[in-house]
C-alpha cells in the first residue's frame, strides 16, 4: 500500500463503500458546439431526443441496482433524476432552441441553468438544493447530444453501493 | 373541465420524490392536468416546473384537468397528495 492517499470529505450516506472512485468536477459545462447549420435540425432534434433516452434509461438501471441491493431512497433519488431528464417542459424548452439553430447540447445546458436558477433562488433550501440535481441531468443529456462518447463513468452507480452489495 | 382543491400532506412536500411519484401518476392520463398555488401554474406532467411551485407539506393547491379523463385524474392526483409519502 505504498500509494495509499487518504482523502477526506463529507459523507454522503452511512456505512463502508469499495468500488471505482470517480472525480467529479462541478462546474459550468462548456458545450461542444453552440451553433448548427440549417439543414441539421432534424437530425439535431433526434440527436437529442436520443440523448433523453439513453440517459432516462442509464438512471433507471442505476436506480434499479439500488433498489435489489436494498437502497430504496438512493432509487428514489435516481428516479427523480429519470423523471428530470425525461420532462416534457424540459424538452420541449431544448427543442424550440434546436429550431432556433442552436446546438442540442447548447440548449440543454442554457435550458438547465435556467431551471438551476428558479431552484436555487428558492427559500426552501430543499428546493434549492436541487439546483444541482437538474445541473447534473443537464450535463448528462448535453454530454451524449454533442456526438461524442459519453465521458461520464458508465459505473458511478458501483461507488454508490454500499456494505453487502 | 374539473378543478378541485386539496392540501399537501406528504412531509417533503411536492418536492423531488413526491414531485416525481405525481408526475408518474398524472402522465397515466391523456388529459391537460395543471396544478396551481398561488396564482401560479404549472403543468402536472413535468416535475421541473411543479417543484418551481414549491408547494410545501399543508399548503393548499388546486388540480384542474381537462380532457377525456378529467375526473379520473383529478381523483387520483389528490388522492396522491392527500396521503403521506410511503
Amino acid at each position: 500500500m505504498a500509494d495509499c492517499v487518504k482523502l477526506y470529505g463529507v459523507a454522503a450516506s452511512e456505512g463502508i463503500a469499495v468500488g471505482p472512485v470517480f472525480v467529479h468536477l462541478p462546474g459550468k459545462l462548456k458545450p461542444e458546439r453552440e451553433n448548427i447549420p440549417k439543414d441539421a435540425v432534424e437530425e439535431e432534434q433526434r440527436r437529442f431526443r436520443d440523448a433523453v433516452e439513453t440517459v432516462v434509461e442509464k438512471l433507471s438501471e442505476t436506480a434499479e441496482e439500488l433498489r435489489e441491493v436494498g437502497s430504496e431512497s438512493e432509487a428514489g433519488i435516481f428516479e427523480a433524476h429519470a423523471e428530470m431528464a425525461e420532462d416534457p417542459e424540459f424538452s420541449s424548452e431544448v427543442e424550440e432552441r434546436v429550431r432556433n439553430l442552436e446546438s442540442p447540447e447548447a440548449a440543454v445546458i442554457s435550458v438547465g441553468e435556467e431551471f438551476a436558477g428558479i431552484f436555487a433562488a428558492m427559500e426552501d433550501e430543499y428546493l434549492a438544493a436541487r439546483a444541482d440535481d437538474v445541473r447534473d441531468v443537464a450535463s448528462r443529456i448535453a454530454s451524449r447530444a454533442d456526438g461524442r462518447q459519453d465521458g461520464r463513468p458508465r459505473s458511478s452507480g458501483e461507488a454508490l453501493r454500499g456494505p453487502g452489495s | 373541465m374539473v378543478e378541485r382543491e386539496a392540501v399537501v400532506v406528504p412531509e417533503a412536500g411536492l418536492h423531488a420524490r413526491p414531485a416525481a411519484r405525481f408526475v408518474k401518476e398524472a402522465k397515466g392520463y391523456t388529459s391537460q392536468i395543471v396544478v396551481i398555488k398561488g396564482g401560479r401554474e404549472a403543468n402536472a406532467k413535468s416535475s421541473l416546473r411543479l417543484m418551481t411551485l414549491g408547494a410545501k407539506h399543508g399548503d393548499r393547491v388546486m388540480i384542474r384537468a381537462e380532457g377525456e379523463d378529467e375526473g379520473a385524474a383529478v381523483d387520483a392526483l389528490v388522492a396522491l397528495l392527500s396521503q403521506e409519502e410511503e
